[in-house]
């Protein structure tokens, strides 16, 4: 039995899923798409079923990619029953999906979450009159305190193994009469190709539907005539268009239901939120604040990662001399061994330090309710290089780390915005690519060169931004955003996501690291380090003018960024690099490892965010930016 | 008075009397419960060309200027 849980964005959908996730023995992603959409297999009162977690969607017409797949679930796959989660504090709103999901004809059960809001906003829900209005159960829960969670399942398992349908709702008159010529002349040939119901088909159709369009111009396109036709005669009769005609009927049929069923009294307090919101959606103040909880983040994530992260690697250096003690340093056992815990560190002194407090940090904040706030105050600024507001969170802690920050990257509903946002993230430099601007910039040339030279960063990325925009249009008409009201975050579901989330740098970055670590040992021990520093030869030195020897240091600045100036100074043969370097080279040095390719954990997490290929172009990208930036600057000192 | 949403002053209501710019902003703005002849207030106005804030239907929905400009309203004049 497959059950799929739909809502509208924000309507708790997670949180319920998250409830039920205890009994869960096997989460999977679905493969082959960018949308994380999960499922997981659930046994509750000695039934079994598969739960799919499918992205939130506002409506069933929808020319977003997102909420495309949610839509293509339901009609290809077909699920045997569906979970509507409504947030009982904007139910009038909720209805028009319900409305168009019960035209599915699949099983329906309703979910009346945020009861409790709907309450302190002064809606009181007849529960009995929706019930009986829509034709299906409606069970009132408080998904993330675990409220009514169980009787939902009973009640949706029930449902499932009765089949029963829920009432479908007459639109007018005219609106009707359209609908059920388009039905009739469909028959039963091409809905069933469809496997869709006539109704649901007719009224899509009338709706301007592209997609289901393309779908009828195939398998029977003499009919595309008559929906023409039928549209014509909606319009004129209407004054507007057909697809407005039918949307219209929705949203009143959905007002009707509300006025029914529901009574909103009148509040005498200003509620909370708005009282809140004067400060935090300030035009000055808001801005002011925002900065506040951006720097406090930011240094959060920064400070705490660097105290946990040096006796951390300290205590993996000692046991790294422990095994060069016991085994032979020449051994290729040892090497492996090395290798391995190059790797095995690498990881931890990411994922604890790092990983945890940002995660922390961006789940609250994403549960009290604030990013979207963010966003709506960034949005202006963003829009200069074609990003919308949300993207300025992984922004901001990519200067901490950049893993976790493309992690943050999927609190954008858009692929697009998340592929642009994540590959620009990787040119920021993150703390340890911070050290190689300390270490050798701010440290032999002066601290102006290095703040130079992040000034000269933001420069990049913003016209970085601008290419990759120009490449991809933003096809959105601007930014929409819902502002959901403040919630209090609850424990086990800030525990819960942070875990979901921890778990995939895990599985799929850490090996990664691990194996390249190993590989990289291997290299010293076969003594590839010379070859490698010959065959970069023409690019390190020839095109760079840089000392021959930094060829290997850039390759395993690839494994880990802190080990740059580490190698540098293992292959330069000191630590005083103004006696080998001059300040040309380093300077161009500098530059070059500030854009070049992103770390193996980096290229991990970008594997899994935006696909094999989306990491591949940042690959290139930011290697052949730091080409040019690396040129640009001793054509800089040439002219000098 | 008639206008589009982005020139509606601070704390004005108005109704919604068109939606421009074609069938994919009309279901946007139709998913999350604004069509024709739906009441809004406005919240807060762009600030340095951010967006708009607006209340409907019990809830707050930030819009894009471009997007504003796409939606034509009637400003109630007795508030």
């Amino acid at each position: 039995m497959r059950i799929a849980l739909v809502g509208q964005p924000n309507c708790g959908k997670s949180a319920l899923f998250n409830c039920v996730a205890g009994y869960k023995t096997i989460v999977s992603n679905f493969p082959g798409t960018t949308v994380d959409f999960v499922a997981s297999q659930v046994h509750l009162n000695g039934d079994g079923f598969t739960l799919v977690d499918l992205p939130g969607i506002y409506s069933l017409s929808t020319t977003e990619r997102e909420e495309m797949l949610a839509r293509r679930y339901l009609i290809q796959e077909r699920p045997d029953l569906v979970i509507n989660i409504m947030d009982a504090s904007v139910l009038s709103r909720s209805l028009e999906l319900t409305l168009e999901l019960l035209e599915l004809g699949i099983p329906l059960v309703i979910c009346l979450n945020m009861i409790d809001e709907a309450d302190k906003k002064g809606v009181e829900i007849d529960v009995g009159h929706l019930s009986q209005d829509l034709g299906v159960p409606v069970i009132p829960t408080i998904a993330n305190r675990g409220q009514g969670v169980p009787e939902l399942f009973q009640s949706a398992v029930e449902t499932a193994k009765s089949g029963k349908r829920g009432k479908i709702h007459s639109l007018s008159l005219d609106v009707e009469r359209a609908v059920s010529e388009l039905a009739d002349l469909f028959g039963s040939p091409t809905t069933t190709t469809l496997g869709l119901p006539q109704r649901f088909l007719a009224i899509k159709l009338l709706e301007e539907d592209e997609e289901l369009e393309r779908a009828v111009k195939e398998i029977n396109p003499a009919a595309m005539g008559h929906v023409e036709r039928l549209r014509r005669v909606l319009s004129e009769c209407h004054g507007r268009p057909s697809d407005v005609v039918v949307s219209s009927e929705r949203h009143s049929l959905a007002m009707n239901l509300f006025e029914h069923v529901a009574k909103v009294k009148p509040r005498a307090s200003k509620p909370f939120r708005d009282q809140v919101d004067k400060v935090l959606m300030h035009p000055y103040l808001g801005y002011v604040f925002l900065a506040g909880v951006l720097f406090s983040f930011f240094w959060l994530v920064f400070s705490m990662g660097k105290h946990i992260e040096e006796p951390l690697l300290a205590l993996f250096e000692q046991f790294a001399a422990y095994l060069g003690a016991h085994l032979s340093k020449e051994s290729l056992l040892f090497t492996v061994a090395n290798g391995l815990i190059q790797g095995l560190s690498g990881g931890i002194g990411i994922v604890l330090p790092y990983l945890m407090p940002f995660l922390l940090g961006l789940t609250l904040l994403e549960d009290i309710g604030y990013l979207p706030r963010a966003a709506f105050l960034m949005d202006s600024i963003m829009h200069t290089i074609g990003l919308h507001g949300k993207s300025i969170i992984p922004f901001v802690l990519s200067y901490g780390c950049n893993v976790p920050a493309i992690m943050g990257v999927r609190i954008m509903e858009r692929s697009r915005d998340r592929f642009i946002t994540a590959v620009l993230v990787t040119l920021i430099p993150c703390a340890a690519r911070s050290t190689v601007i300390f270490a050798l910039v701010a440290f032999y040339l002066g601290p102006l060169r290095a703040l130079l030279l992040y000034v000269l960063n933001v420069v990049v990325i913003a016209a970085a931004g601008k290419i990759l925009t120009r490449f991809m249009p933003d096809a959105s008409s601007g930014m929409i955003l819902e502002m959901p009201s403040y919630k209090l975050p609850q424990f086990s579901t800030v525990i819960q996501k942070i875990w979901f989330r921890l778990r995939e740098f895990i599985f799929i970055a850490w090996p990664i690291l691990i194996v390249g670590s190993v590989i990289l040992s291997l290299l010293e021990y076969f003594h590839l380090a010379d070859r490698i520093n010959g065959i970069l030869s023409p690019f390190t030195g020839g095109l760079l003018g840089l000392p021959l020897a930094v060829g290997i240091t850039l390759i395993f600045g690839i494994l880990r960024k802190e080990l740059t100036i580490i190698m540098l100074v293992q292959a330069l043969g000191t630590s005083n690099f103004a006696a080998v370097m001059t300040g040309e080279q380093m300077m161009v040095f500098t530059v070059f490892s500030l854009f070049y390719i992103p770390c193996l954990a980096t290229l991990g997490i970008l594997r899994s965010t935006i696909g094999n290929r989306g990491m591949l172009f940042a690959l290139f990208f930011n290697t052949a930016i730091g080409t040019v930036m690396a040129l640009a600057i001793r054509a800089f000192y040439w002219l000098d | 008075m008639i206008t589009t949403l982005e020139k509606v002053r601070e704390g004005m209501s108005a109704v919604v009397k068109q939606i421009h710019g074609g069938h994919e902003i009309r279901q946007r703005l139709g998913g999350l419960g604004i069509h024709e002849d739906d009441h809004v207030k406005v919240l807060r106005t762009g600030f340095l060309g951010g967006p708009v804030l607006i209340g409907i239907h019990g809830t707050q929905v930030g819009i894009g200027q471009g997007m504003a400009a796409k939606i034509e309203v009637e400003v109630d004049e007795g508030k």
